[in-house]
């Protein structure tokens, strides 16, 4: 393709979107606008909203502005953002996570977001929880386990484990000095929570490394996915130790009986959701069963006070490894509404941030020190025992690494499980820590990388690939890929 | 299989149940979404695999799944999930405005008005007269003055003879079926929807002043006039809306469809339009709006334009003019009307099934058994004196019109199907008639699900005996070769 075609195409496809953004804001506007005149006179409704108690413009506010910002949410997660974005070096938080987070704060100061909404909508939560950990679930190749080899052992212990280690020793020393130590060690629960969502490590330090290096990248790959089993693992046991008793209700168990009970309902629902797909003889079917079956795994673990995550994670990763034709319609269908959820996540973070507890700011510094001091000692660690296993750019790319949706998730989900005012704290550490530390991360890494650098000045390149995404003429079906493990990064991350 | 299936998800849910009675909240409403839809799925496809429609399937998993029988969903569960009632009736009513292309109608006209006259109005007329016959036994009826017990027989009756394109166009798309009788039917169904909410709202206002409340005619008409010229005027923009991002937006179709659904269904009550005439009007203009004559006046002003971008700048002038032409940029054809009703079909449809599933679950859930067995003798009667009238009716209308025979001998049975637009005007009944206590919506009630179980079947055996079933060929639409899924998938190379 000549450059005045790619130009011509690139020109036509920003027009178009402008266009298109216009005259949607445009139709709200005149819609809302439109509706606020006619709520006055109106007398209530019976709408799925009239049990929130709000008046008509309210809810006509409400639902415009949670669609509108459910669109957004899809437009950035769609693959030719997430290209883009990468192509010029940015990192997800910093190119929609901090819009997003303020796109929620503006929300909830507008009155979208407001307490009766995010109560009615909260089935939403429950239910992106469980999406997240049914396609994290999904992810789990068994196979990656095999012949697990003892030199990433020593990095998952270094990488991952040294960071985990430093943030509980130092977040709980300071919710013990804030919010005192009590019976029941809140304290340590809390750090435990914000080490382990401060030890993952984002997907896309993977699809970063030198593409020559396709081993360093599987290695790396299998190494997220056992940080990613150990903190499922670790949520489980939080999750029951930690359990929140509420009220007189519900089954009296020790509390490793809980460990029991999420293994078994994830199991359980893991089976009849296999059993289910195996009846399905579309893809329309398919993802009809696939919904229903988040929908109760996530409801069964919320309604039973368990983690979403945890449940979804085991019922996801059983389905991932047992055969099925089924299996690439539900894959993608998992992949493309991650990000959104996530991006969705974060608006909701935004909507119910309060950063007036200074606590919550001394915890996320100190939770930033902690986790970029011991991942940089660990990663170095790692470097002069094993020198082979990865290039200088790559240990500067692991040791800075930002953190994931995966991260955001636990905490959210921490948030659904647990209560006390220190879960607002850990939410707020983790989500500014997040945005914090991928600053310091760009501070540290000043050149982007000559991949980046190139596409960061052959812009021309991005918005030709725009044009080809946009363009109305949808490629002929092909058959669904298949995933190599190399591959999985860049194929699945929703980062 | 799948009776195995429904029992483990029955004995599973009922055990989670356990766990705390009194379910409610964001997991209930998560695990009553998901059953809804596993439950549903099962029965469905048990029910056809016996020759019944799958729908009558999901409204019997409602029932067993539902409060009445096995209580795995509970009466607040069932409120929360009333979202996905609103979801459906849109794109229901989106799917029948579709098939309404006006010359392919145009021929059945004459059937279409006959049919309305005799066969729509005619029961209606009976049916006002088998209450008022029925009155002595009625005890909601006891001590009304003769011109109130006029009053209220009338408005009872034409709210019994709705009707509901919502299970006309579900029973259509399961076999498949075209031709004249499900044409003629679909039309009918469609403005006898438009006639029932206006003679309702007209027979309640007169009803009202024989209680001696006053009643204003000048506030009625303009009530109404906002009810449905507002609802036509919304669904005209929202159907160019729909009909233009269609056009320009390749990916998401079917979560824009689906969202716009909700935001009919929801902004729709809240400014008391009504969401089924929008969403109707919708699917009308996107088949009969004159997008090509549109496209090629845009392209003619496109081509004036050309020569200025071209003078602006030469490398990009093409194709910023381009970019001025709706049609779509470069060279890309523009499609031809029937494929951009196609293709929102496509989306409509990916959309659908899930959200059918859930709201024929609910319907059937929400069926008040109790409520049958205490009007179980006059709601019989009135189901067959209704039946019989639209059965003859249509008979005699179609003899009149010179309509092909299959209209005369099988249109009928098309008609008989209830659901939700009986159910609203017999809520509006009892709001509007505190006095006469709960027994007309219990009348009510036992009609539409009499109808609810007993007409789909009817319908379907109806469809198979015309021999309409399965000449429904999938819509030329070479860009799609199969309908969209939920969420879009990205070819293999953009992944």
């Amino acid at each position: 393709m000549s450059i005045l075609q790619a130009r011509r195409r690139s020109c036509a496809a920003s027009s178009l979107l402008l266009r298109g953004l216009g005259f949607t804001l445009a139709l709200f506007a005149f819609l809302a606008l439109a509706a606020d005149g006619v709520a006055h006179a109106s007398e209530p409704a019976t709408s799925a909203t009239a049990s929130l108690g709000l008046t008509t413009g309210e809810a006509i506010r409400a639902i415009l502005g949670l669609l509108a910002v459910a669109a957004l949410a899809y437009i950035a997660g769609r693959p030719f953002v997430r290209r883009f974005e990468r192509s010029l070096g940015l990192s997800p938080l910093v190119a929609f996570g901090v819009p997003f987070l303020l796109l929620g704060l503006a929300s909830h100061e507008l009155g979208i977001l407001s307490e009766p909404v995010l109560r009615g909508i909260s089935p939403l939560l429950v239910l992106g929880l469980g999406w997240t950990g049914f396609a994290l679930g999904f992810r789990f190749d068994l196979r990656l386990f095999q012949d697990f080899p003892r030199e990433l052992l020593e990095a998952f212990v270094l990488v991952t484990l040294l960071p985990f280690a430093a943030i509980v020793g130092a977040a709980a020393l300071l919710l013990a000095l804030t919010d005192g130590v009590s019976a029941d060690a809140i304290f340590f629960r809390d750090a435990l929570v914000l080490a382990t969502a401060g030890a993952m490590t984002t997907r896309t330090v993977v699809s970063v490394l030198d593409r020559a290096r396709d081993d360093a990248r599987t290695r790396l790959l299998r190494m997220i996915h056992l940080e990613e089993l150990a903190a499922i693992a670790g949520i489980l046991v939080l999750g029951a130790f930690f359990r929140n008793g509420g009220d007189a209700q519900g089954w009296t168990l020790p509390s490793f009986g809980w460990v029991f009970v999420t293994l078994g309902v994830g199991t359980a629902l893991g089976v009849l959701t296999f059993a289910s797909l195996t009846t399905t003889k579309s893809q329309g079917e398919t993802l009809a069963v696939t919904l229903g079956a988040i929908c109760l795994s996530a409801g069964v673990a919320g309604f039973l006070r368990l983690s979403p995550l945890v449940v979804c994670f085991f019922a996801g990763s059983l389905l991932a490894n047992l055969p099925g034709r089924w299996k690439a319609d539900v894959r993608q269908a998992l992949l493309d509404l991650e990000r959104p959820i996530y991006l969705l996540f974060l608006v909701l973070t935004g909507a119910l941030w309060s950063a007036s507890a200074w606590e919550a700011w001394v915890l996320m510094g100190l939770f930033v020190a902690a986790r970029f001091g011991a991942r940089y000692i660990g990663v170095h660690a790692l470097a002069l025992r094993q020198p082979d296993l990865l290039s200088p750019d790559e240990e500067r790319q692991l040791a800075s690494s930002p953190m994931g949706p995966l991260s955001i998730a636990i905490v959210i989900g921490a948030q659904q499980l647990f209560t006390g005012t220190t879960v607002a704290w850990i939410v707020h550490a983790v989500v500014m820590g997040a945005i914090v530390s991928d600053l310091l991360a760009r501070l540290i890494r000043p050149d982007p990388g000559p991949r980046a650098r190139a596409t960061l000045f052959g812009f021309g390149r991005v918005t030709r690939r725009l044009v080809a995404l946009t363009s109305v003429v949808r490629p002929a079906a092909s058959p669904p890929p298949t995933v190599t493990p190399t591959d999985a990064a860049s194929k699945e991350d929703p980062s | 299989m799948k009776v195995l299936l429904l029992i483990a998800l029955a004995v599973f849910v009922l055990a989670v149940r356990a766990f705390a009675p009194e379910a409610s909240g964001a997991s209930a409403t998560a695990i009553g979404a998901g059953v809804l839809l596993l439950a549903g799925f099962f029965a469905g496809s048990l029910f056809k695999a016996v020759g019944l429609p799958k729908l009558t399937g999901y409204l019997a998993a409602g029932i067993l799944f539902g409060p009445q029988v096995l209580a795995v969903i509970s009466p607040a569960m069932l409120a929360d999930l009333s979202v996905f009632k609103g979801i459906a009736v849109a794109l229901l009513a989106l799917t029948a405005g579709l098939e309404m292309d006006v010359p392919t109608i145009r021929p059945l006209f004459r059937s279409v008005r006959w049919i309305l006259l005799i066969a729509v109005l005619g029961t209606t007329a009976l049916l006002a007269l088998g209450v008022y016959l029925l009155a002595p036994t009625l005890d909601f009826m006891a001590g009304l003055e003769p011109a109130q017990l006029v009053a209220v027989a009338i408005a009872l009756g034409i709210a019994i003879s709705a009707q509901s394109p919502a299970v006309v166009v579900a029973v259509r798309d399961e076999t498949a079926a075209d031709g004249p009788l499900v044409k003629t039917i679909l039309a009918v169904v469609v403005f006898a929807d438009l006639i029932v909410i206006i003679l309702f709202a007209v027979a309640t206002t007169l009803a009202k002043t024989t209680f001696g409340e006053s009643a204003d005619p000048l506030q009625t008409a303009l009530t109404l006039g906002w009810h449905v010229g507002g609802s036509i005027l919304a669904g005209a923009v929202l159907g160019i809306v729909l009909g233009f991002f269609v056009r320009q937006v390749e990916s998401g179709r079917a979560l824009f469809v689906a969202a716009l659904a909700f935001a009919i269904a929801e902004v729709g009550e809240r400014l008391h339009l009504d969401p089924l005439v929008i969403a109707l009007t919708a699917g009308i203009v996107i088949r009969n709006f004159p997008w090509a004559r549109i496209t090629h006046w845009a392209s003619a002003v496109a081509r004036a334009l050309r020569p200025a971008f071209h003078a602006a700048d030469p490398a990009v002038g093409p194709a910023a003019a381009s970019a001025f032409d709706p049609a779509l940029p470069a060279s890309a054809e523009p499609p031809h009307e029937p494929a951009l009703a196609n293709h929102v079909h496509h989306a409509v449809e990916a959309a659908g099934f899930p959200v059918y599933i859930a709201f024929f679950a609910i319907a059937g859930a929400g069926v008040h058994l109790d409520s049958l067995v205490v009007a179980i003798l006059p709601a019989s009667i009135l189901v067959t004196v209704r039946g019989f009238g639209f059965w003859l009716g249509t008979r005699y209308a179609a003899h009149l019109a010179d309509a092909p025979p299959v209209v005369g001998r099988f249109g009928g049975f098309g008609l008989m199907p209830q659901a939700g637009l009986a159910l609203a005007l017999a809520a509006l009944f009892v709001q509007s008639f505190p006095t006469l206590g709960a027994g007309t919506g219990d009348l009510v009630f036992s009609i539409v699900a009499m109808n609810e179980m007993v007409a789909p079947v009817l319908f379907r055996l109806a469809i198979l005996k015309s021999g309409e079933a399965g000449r429904l060929s999938a819509p030329p639409d070479h860009d799609h070769p199969a309908p969209t899924p939920l969420v879009s998938v990205d070819s293999p190379s953009e992944s």
